[in-house]
């Protein structure tokens, strides 16, 4: 069976930001993102970028896949670019279009929003790239916990979250399979694949009805193995923060704070 | 010759960290109206191996010729391939998505735009042949049929579009003794009779060896054996290497000979060792 | 003499919704499995084996007659946890049950459930792991295992909650020849050296002659029960369910036809080597 959809984002790897602590690589993401958009200059963004080549570098986590992120993303920012350069005004006349004109103001404004939209998808490719689907799942439980007061069922949401994790591959591998089986019958899901609803049906019955019958043996091995809705439950692996988590959590608020006192 | 490939290699997510060589220079044949079983371990590249003689995946280096021609993946040329190499997968039947048998069978034939009365004859044609006789069947859900009835019923839905040569991959995973013994001679029946040329892709050998003419054996995404039953089987050690074990019989017809009995361990079905050890007790008894 | 673990009083079943002119799921079974045993379920599809083996798991209840655990009857709400843990349950598609997104995950997933100190479940998760021998695989995701390597991930699961009991479904059944040599092994030996009881339903004849006990399922009914040498030598009976027995067992059963003097009970390949050894000594 292809391999090729089903293996998610993440990059095996054994370095210093692989090894660390999920809930701050979470954490620090969200301060990233903050500084990011409140930095005015090129400078600070430059700045920035620097840093998070530097973090690629010391991860050990090529380019290319960083690049490859982009990819999916470049139709918005193709329409921010054209937003931007034609409709904020301010300095010299660059260009004339009839009625329409860029400026000066407009494009530094889309560069740097170019800029900005780049380093918020390597950031996130960062978290996704180094850390394990099943780490992210446990460190939003873990941010979810103290919603468990009020009632929230966390522990099962989390389960819940897991459990699509590990079904995502198996889905999609069936999807292929089924996609593959049903154009050795003569479907030609070639081209207009998503125009016409009504070749769906070979592809989404008998993938429904594969996914109710896995759901259904699932419940029942789940069962069979001690699990109860509701009950208390431990973990094998509790996420433990070293010296050097609160460190980068430390350097990141400084930088947040530098950059709001600062003004660059 | 049938199909023939020529160093077919083929390799899933290459340049990533992830690459997988499934296949590695296959060359193997496959004579035109044989019967051929496929044999190997899970991961052997089988599977690979068996979508790409049906165009549904390209060699990344090699050639494949079907039917004396190489296959070129333009679309048109695609469609026709598909009708003529009828491929069944594994557990065809979890492919079933219509409301009636009939719609299920008709599939196949409708997405080659054929016309409604042709399309009832294929039907017809495609049922009888797996010996879905019963007429009230048609309008059942597929759904509600027995698993050995699912099984014919999803390969009917395959021969609807009259291949001349059928391609399963373990078709009778998951069936009891009698879904098997129908399936094993409704196959017989298919390379017999109607002169198809059929592969079966399958590690469970019990009953299969004694119908089959040609076998290829494949390991970690190499052709490592191929030919007829005693060629195969006489390779114990290669066949063990391939994690890959004896059918039943011949096991036994091994012990046997190791036991000092003259027999040869190549007798794979149970009426021929009936008939050797027959004829050796005569031989034993007679003065 | 061992002492019971499983018992069945007069446990008839009958699926909700069933409609009332079908034959019960299960009807009318009386059975007692001791510790330590080796008990092969066989029978034709729809005969009642894998409603049976749920039976033993409380994953489904009698609707008359009583199922007993260790003493404990599965009727009994409170006693269901504890006959959960004693009787693991490993099913035909090793897919379809394995709920964590690593192997290790897995392995914990039941002792999780139980509350058990996460010290106390890394330790016992590496010493499943260890026993069947899989601990490279510790960190895989199962889609990229083998379906072999699937099914020692679930038997993992099931040895680090340490049962008493297994309980399979078919487990081979997906396997290549290799996986199913190895998972084979692999239960023969925690039966042998473990004293697990173990109960596996199964198609394969091979399988079922290497049993300590063999039971006969036919609609729902207990056919017939005994050694495999009793049981899968009853060939007519087989054939009548549209069963198969070993090679050896079929072979000697059509050479006894043409008058061949064997003596019973042959299933094995070297029991039928050793009477013809026998036979050309004699003539």
């Amino acid at each position: 069976m292809s391999r090729s959809i089903t293996l998610g984002s993440y990059l095996p790897g054994d370095s210093f930001l692989h090894r660390a602590d999920p809930r701050f690589k979470m954490l620090l993401l969200l301060l990233f993102l903050a500084v990011l958009f409140l930095v005015k200059t090129f400078a600070g963004l430059g700045l920035l970028l620097l840093l998070l080549l530097l973090l690629m570098t010391a991860g050990r986590i090529p380019l290319r896949y960083l690049a490859g992120g982009l990819r999916p993303l470049s139709y918005i920012v193709l329409f921010t670019v054209i937003v931007y350069f034609f409709f904020t005004k301010g300095g010299l006349v660059l260009l004339r279009l009839g009625p329409l004109t860029v400026e000066q103001a407009g494009v530094t404004a889309g560069l740097f929003m170019i800029l900005r939209l780049t380093g918020l998808v390597f950031i996130s490719m960062l978290l996704t790239l180094s850390t394990t689907p099943l780490a992210l799942a446990q460190a939003m439980e873990y941010f979810m916990k103290p919603l468990a007061r009020i009632g929230f069922p966390a522990g099962e949401v989390a389960m819940v979250m897991t459990i699509a994790l590990r079904f995502i591959p198996t889905i999609a591998e069936e999807s292929q399979r089924l996609l593959r089986a049903q154009m050795a019958r003569g479907a030609d899901f070639e081209g207009g694949f998503f125009r016409r609803a009504r070749k769906f049906a070979p592809l989404m019955v008998p993938l429904f009805i594969g996914a109710f019958r896995r759901a259904d043996e699932l419940a029942v091995a789940m069962e069979a193995r001690g699990y109860r809705i509701g009950a208390l439950r431990t973990q094998m692996r509790e996420a433990s923060a070293s010296p050097a988590d609160w460190a980068a959590l430390l350097l990141a608020l400084l930088l947040l704070a530098a950059v709001l006192f600062s003004g660059i | 010759m049938f199909i023939r490939t020529e160093k077919l290699s083929y390799t899933y997510m290459p340049g990533t960290p992830f690459a997988v060589k499934a296949l590695r220079e296959v060359d193997l044949s496959v004579a035109r109206g044989s019967f051929t079983v496929l044999l190997g371990a899970s991961g052997s590249g089988k599977s690979t191996l068996l979508q790409h003689f049906n165009g549904l995946l390209r060699p990344r280096e090699g050639s494949i010729h079907i039917d004396g021609a190489p296959l070129t993946y333009r679309r048109g040329e695609l469609r026709e391939l598909r009708r003529r190499v009828g491929l069944v997968f594994q557990e065809p039947e979890t492919q079933f998505f219509s409301e009636t048998l009939f719609d299920e069978i008709a599939f196949a034939p409708r997405n080659f735009g054929l016309s409604p009365l042709q399309v009832e004859e294929r039907v017809e044609q495609a049922l009888h042949q797996v010996g879905l006789t019963d007429p009230a069947l048609k309008q059942r859900s597929p759904f509600h049929l027995s698993a050995g009835q699912q099984r014919l019923a999803a390969i009917a839905a395959v021969l609807a579009m009259q291949p001349r040569a059928l391609i399963l991959d373990e078709p009778g995973a998951g069936l009891d003794q009698a879904g098997q013994q129908r399936l094993l001679s409704l196959l017989q029946q298919l390379n017999r009779v109607a002169g198809m040329t059929v592969v079966v892709v399958t590690h469970r050998l019990e009953q299969i060896v004694p119908l089959a003419d040609h076998f290829l054996v494949l390991h970690r995404g190499r052709l490592v054996l191929e030919g007829s039953a005693g060629e195969i089987f006489s390779q114990q050690k290669v066949l063990q290497r391939c994690g890959l074990s004896l059918p039943p019989v011949m096991r036994l017809m091994q012990v046997l000979a190791d036991a000092g009995l003259p027999f040869s361990p190549a007798i794979h079905s149970l009426e021929e060792a009936r008939r050797e050890i027959n004829r050796w007790q005569k031989k034993v008894t007679s003065p | 003499m061992p002492s019971v673990l499983l018992e069945t009083k007069n446990l008839s079943f009958i699926y909700p919704g069933q409609p009332e002119s079908a034959p019960p799921a299960l009807a009318e079974i009386d059975l007692r499995v001791y510790s330590g045993e080796y008990v092969a379920l066989i029978g034709a599809n729809g005969s009642g084996k894998t409603t049976l083996l749920k039976q033993f798991n409380a994953l489904l209840r009698p609707t008359a007659g009583e199922v007993r655990v260790a003493d404990a009857s599965t009727a009994d709400e409170k006693a269901v946890p504890g006959i959960r843990s004693l009787c693991g349950m490993i099913f035909q598609n090793p897919d379809n049950q394995i709920v964590g997104a690593t192997v290790e995950e897995d392995v914990a997933f039941a002792l999780e459930n139980r509350a058990v100190a996460p010290a106390e479940i890394r330790r016992r998760v590496a010493a499943a792991l260890a026993l069947l021998e899989i601990s490279h695989l510790a960190g895989f995701p199962p889609h990229l295992l083998s379906g072999g390597e699937k099914q020692k991930v679930a038997l993992a699961g099931l040895l680090a909650a340490e049962p008493r009991c297994l309980l399979m479904d078919e487990p081979t059944a997906m396997l290549d020849p290799a996986g199913q040599a190895v998972l084979l092994e692999t239960v023969h030996r925690l039966n042998r050296e473990e004293g697990i009881t173990v109960i596996h339903v199964t198609h394969f004849p091979e399988e079922a002659a290497l049993a300590g006990r063999v039971l006969l399922l036919d609609r729902g009914r207990l056919l017939k029960e005994g050694p495999p040498a009793a049981v899968l030598t009853d060939i007519l009976l087989l054939r009548r369910l549209g069963l198969r027995t070993t090679a050896a067992g079929e072979l000697a059963f059509l050479l006894r036809e043409d008058g061949f003097p064997l003596s019973g009970g042959i299933l094995h390949d070297r029991e039928l080597a050793e009477q013809l050894c026998l036979y050309a000594q004699k003539n």
